[in-house]
């Protein structure tokens, strides 16, 4: 009897302790009266930061997918002109049995959807032949090609055209080619010309073209796409549409009057790139500065300035980051670096830069790797919060947790220097600007942030 | 196998199942065990808790008393013993705005009891001597801010005993024991610190005491026999801890940088002391039928240093009564009927926050079951109160259900029969 009894009670403590064993996830607040930790988190932003403007010796604009072509003023900055350089290619060759009548060449341009400047305005077109060959620098490892490259270019215009841009409502530019050329060009498709037997030949001759506008620093600096069209017997439709193209129009004489067009497409598109010049004696900047010199931000206004293209870079230093030390042994929760663009300097037409980047640098302002974070391994980007009504609550914040708990557990603090750019791409493609407010900016204060934990003991 | 070994197998499958490293993690859930050395377990455990842990001067003849090394001569001579209880523990805590509900299982306590020579008890055993566990939420300001921050701070462990128990009985009415005990536990703190919801600013710092001491108790026992049925019996303890060594150590991890957040910390707790303990008691035997017992004891806290450096603590103080029925059966030899019994007891803590005494009562009720040849099964009530609401601190309100074993015939006896 009594073992039975035993028996049940073990079965009824089983159920019970089982019952006991979950564990229930809340929110325990019983006890936090008198509860005391060792730790505190403490916010530090009154870390002082000393900002400057670097000028890039140059940068690299071929292969970036984008013709930039126009020129651009902006009160601070001053002027900003690009001709872009770029080759066609011929691909086949036409039955030189037939009878052709040929019509018209135009080129024609896909606008990207970047712009910078007053696209009301109707700029003068150019469009040269280049004298030279188009190649990189022998000593250039990279074969690139730079803002500052350049190369001979007839001075007499092939074409000249009045057009006022439409960078996005339009397609496409188009920009009408002298007859003389289409006749020159028709000759080659049909294996007319002695002197040109291949596209080594051809491109021997016709090195290539370059657009630009002139005479009109005010308007607007337009970007087009430059996509090299690859053959792709697979997918034949596989897509020329991006590519500036130099449509052939002519008729084929046969029984009937056939219209037909041949494209002459972008060719070498590693060898496409963007002149950029720019004039600053409009704005307080210096047009050209070496780069191994920083610009402090006291000189310009407690600003720093940044500019895709024309290479300007503002650069950040935290000088007494050890300081943090001094407060006690503890952990980084959370460091930002806040930066906010200066009022007036942007506007719902002239949009802020989404997304900035950081990279390292040194004392001379050598552009190194990007700053990553170490949990996803991706380079760290800004998060822009923009107030385009009042410009005032605009800013954009760096995570960079990672870079400075390195930095206090490396104690390499004479290396903390960072340079604020676009990604590679965007700087080297576009010439997108953004001026943000120093240290000791008044109502624009550049400032870091850390949450930092600290373990009394 | 006999029924009874059936049982205790039964027993440890339950008891390990539910609680897999046995003693060595004690189950608490309360707040105030963040404090101090954590939640002390009283001395009367087992049958006693149906007595409200009243024993010091009881001499029990079918369960062990932990309660004094020298109660412990009139159980069944030439028959070992082994005693196993477990508890679970309902807890219902409330401040001032809100309530909360715990609930604790747990192998409370293990040891074998033999009788070598006539008047000589030995016993070993293991059981907990403190026990920490709590979980609480805060949310904080941030120093030069106006945002804040939620941490969680946990703690867990506590100090066991392995324990070597002594009683002899010289002469008819004196009792003297003795036991040695070493005290040794880990004692695991834990902060964490969000900040904001990213799962990534989370930093969590661990820091880990790991405590050794011996301790050595004496205990008396005199009895005053008053007629034939009915005998007076008077009763002291005294427990003395020494040796305390402790070392510490602290690790910071950051949920972000993947691992250790700074160099770990290892150092050794300079001056560690628990405490001396003291108690003393009466019992009334009373027609062979009652059992009554009075105790009071305490341990002078106000002198222990602690390895948080923990200096304000008061001294304990703990008053318990408690009574025992058994109904004599009428003819010799037949089944002894089940024991009845009941207590009370009060505490005045070695807690004293904000000048507020955290104060403990206790109302028990049990039932113990004789076994057959020696030993019994008990099974008690207790219902506790602790603390207050005032001044930011914690009511707690407990359902604790103790069972108990004491059986023969387990390791040591040869079978006769088979």
């Amino acid at each position: 009897m009594k073992n039975r009894y035993i028996s049940l009670l073990c079965i009824l403590l089983l159920g019970i302790g089982g019952w006991a064993c979950q564990d229930e996830d809340t929110f325990w607040d019983l006890g936090t009266d008198f509860i005391n930790g060792n730790a505190r988190v403490i916010l530090i932003d009154s870390l002082p930061l000393t900002a400057s403007t670097v000028f890039l010796d140059s940068l690299s604009t071929s292969g970036t997918g984008q013709i930039l072509a126009g020129s651009f003023t902006d009160d601070l900055l001053g002027t900003v002109s690009s001709q872009s350089y770029f080759q066609f290619k011929y691909e086949l060759n036409l039955d030189s049995d037939l009878t052709y009548v040929i019509d018209s060449m135009v080129m024609i341009l896909q606008y990207s959807g970047y712009y910078e400047g007053d696209t009301s305005i109707a700029q003068k077109f150019m469009v040269h032949r280049v004298l030279e060959d188009i190649e990189a620098d022998k000593d250039d490892e990279f074969g690139l090609l730079y803002n500052v490259s350049s190369f001979e270019y007839d001075e007499i215009p092939l074409v000249e055209k009045f057009i006022r841009p439409f960078p996005t409502l339009d397609q496409e530019m188009r920009i009408p080619l002298p007859q003389i050329l289409a006749e020159e060009w028709f000759q080659v498709l049909l294996n007319e010309n002695d002197d040109i037997e291949s596209l080594d030949d051809f491109l021997d001759i016709y090195k290539g073209f370059v657009l630009r506008t002139e005479g009109f620093p005010d308007g607007s600096l337009l970007g087009f796409s430059a996509q090299e069209a690859f053959n792709d017997p697979e997918n034949p439709t596989n897509d020329a549409s991006s590519s500036p193209l130099i449509r052939l129009y002519y008729r084929e004489i046969g029984s009937t009057s056939e219209e037909k067009t041949y494209d002459f497409r972008l060719t070498n598109s590693t060898l496409q790139f963007n002149q950029i010049q720019v004039d600053r004696s409009k704005g307080f900047l210096p047009t050209r500065r070496d780069q191994e010199e920083d610009i402090s931000s006291l000189l310009t206004e407690r600003q720093v300035f940044l500019q895709a293209g024309t290479a300007l870079m503002p650069k950040i230093i935290i000088p007494k980051l050890e300081s943090i030390l001094e407060i006690g042994k503890g952990v980084v929760l959370n460091a930002e670096i806040v930066i906010e663009p200066v009022k007036g300097t942007y506007s719902n037409r002239d949009p802020l830069p989404s997304n900035l980047v950081l990279y390292r640098t040194n004392r001379n302002n050598e552009v190194g790797s990007l700053l990553t974070d170490n949990f996803s391994n991706a380079s760290i980007t800004s998060s822009l919060s923009a107030d385009y009504l009042y410009q005032e609550e605009s800013e954009y914040r760096f995570p960079v947790t990672d870079y400075i708990t390195s930095i206090l557990n490396t104690d390499e603090f004479q290396d903390n220097q960072l340079l604020i750019g676009l990604s590679s791409s965007e700087f080297r493609s576009s010439v997108q600007s953004v001026i943000l407010g120093g240290p000791n900016n008044k109502s624009h204060q550049m400032k870091l942030e850390i949450y930092y934990s600290v373990n009394d003991d | 196998m006999t029924k009874n070994t059936l049982f205790i197998y039964i027993f440890y499958v339950l008891s390990v199942a539910v609680s897999p490293s046995l003693l060595a993690q004690n189950n608490t859930s309360s707040p105030y065990s963040s404090l101090g050395i954590g939640d002390i377990k009283p001395n009367g455990i087992g049958a006693l808790q149906g007595m409200g842990g009243t024993g010091i001067a009881l001499s029990p003849r079918t369960y062990y008393n932990y309660t004094n090394p020298a109660g412990n001569n009139a159980l069944p001579q030439k028959v070992s013993l082994t005693d196993i209880g477990l508890f679970y523990k309902q807890t219902s805590g409330s401040d001032t705005e809100t309530t909360q509900k715990n609930q604790d299982f747990n192998l409370n306590y293990f040891s074998l009891i033999f009788s070598p020579k006539p008047n000589y008890t030995l016993s070993f055993g293991l059981r907990p001597y403190s026990s920490i566990g709590y979980e609480v939420d805060i949310l904080s300001g941030i120093e030069g801010s106006n945002e804040q921050y939620q941490s969680r701070y946990s703690g867990q462990g506590g100090l066991n005993m392995v324990f070597w128990s002594n009683a002899i009985q010289l002469g008819e009415r004196l009792s003297l024991g003795a036991t040695m005990s070493f005290m040794w536990g880990q004692i695991t703190t834990q902060e964490e610190l969000f900040l904001g919801t990213s799962s990534s600013n989370i930093v969590t710092s661990d820091y880990t005491y790991n405590v050794a001491s011996l301790k050595a108790d004496l205990g008396i026992q005199y009895a005053i026999p008053l007629g034939e049925k009915n005998e007076l019996r008077l009763g002291a303890v005294v427990e003395q801890p020494f040796g305390s060594r402790g070392v510490y150590s602290e690790l910071i991890f950051s949920a972000r940088q993947g691992g250790l957040a700074l160099d770990p910390e290892f150092e050794e707790i300079p001056s560690l002391r628990l405490p001396l303990g003291w108690g003393a008691g009466i019992g009334l035997r009373l027609d062979n039928t009652w059992n009554i017992g009075l105790d009071v004891s305490g341990q002078n806290w106000s002198d222990a240093i602690l390895w948080d450096g923990t200096d304000e603590l008061s001294n304990s103080l703990r008053v318990s009564a408690g009574v025992e029925y058994q109904r004599q059966p009428k003819v010799f030899g037949k089944k002894r009927p089940p024991v009845l019994r009941a207590g009370l007891s009060y505490t005045d803590s070695y807690l004293e926050i904000r000048q507020i005494p955290i104060e403990e009562y206790g109302f028990t009720a049990g039932i113990g079951i004789p076994t057959r040849g020696a030993g019994s099964i008990n099974l008690s009530y207790e219902f506790q109160l602790r603390g207050t609401t005032e001044k930011g601190l914690i009511e707690e309100q407990s359902h604790v259900i103790s069972l108990s074993a004491t059986l023969a015939d387990l390791w040591f006896r040869k079978r006769k029969i088979d």
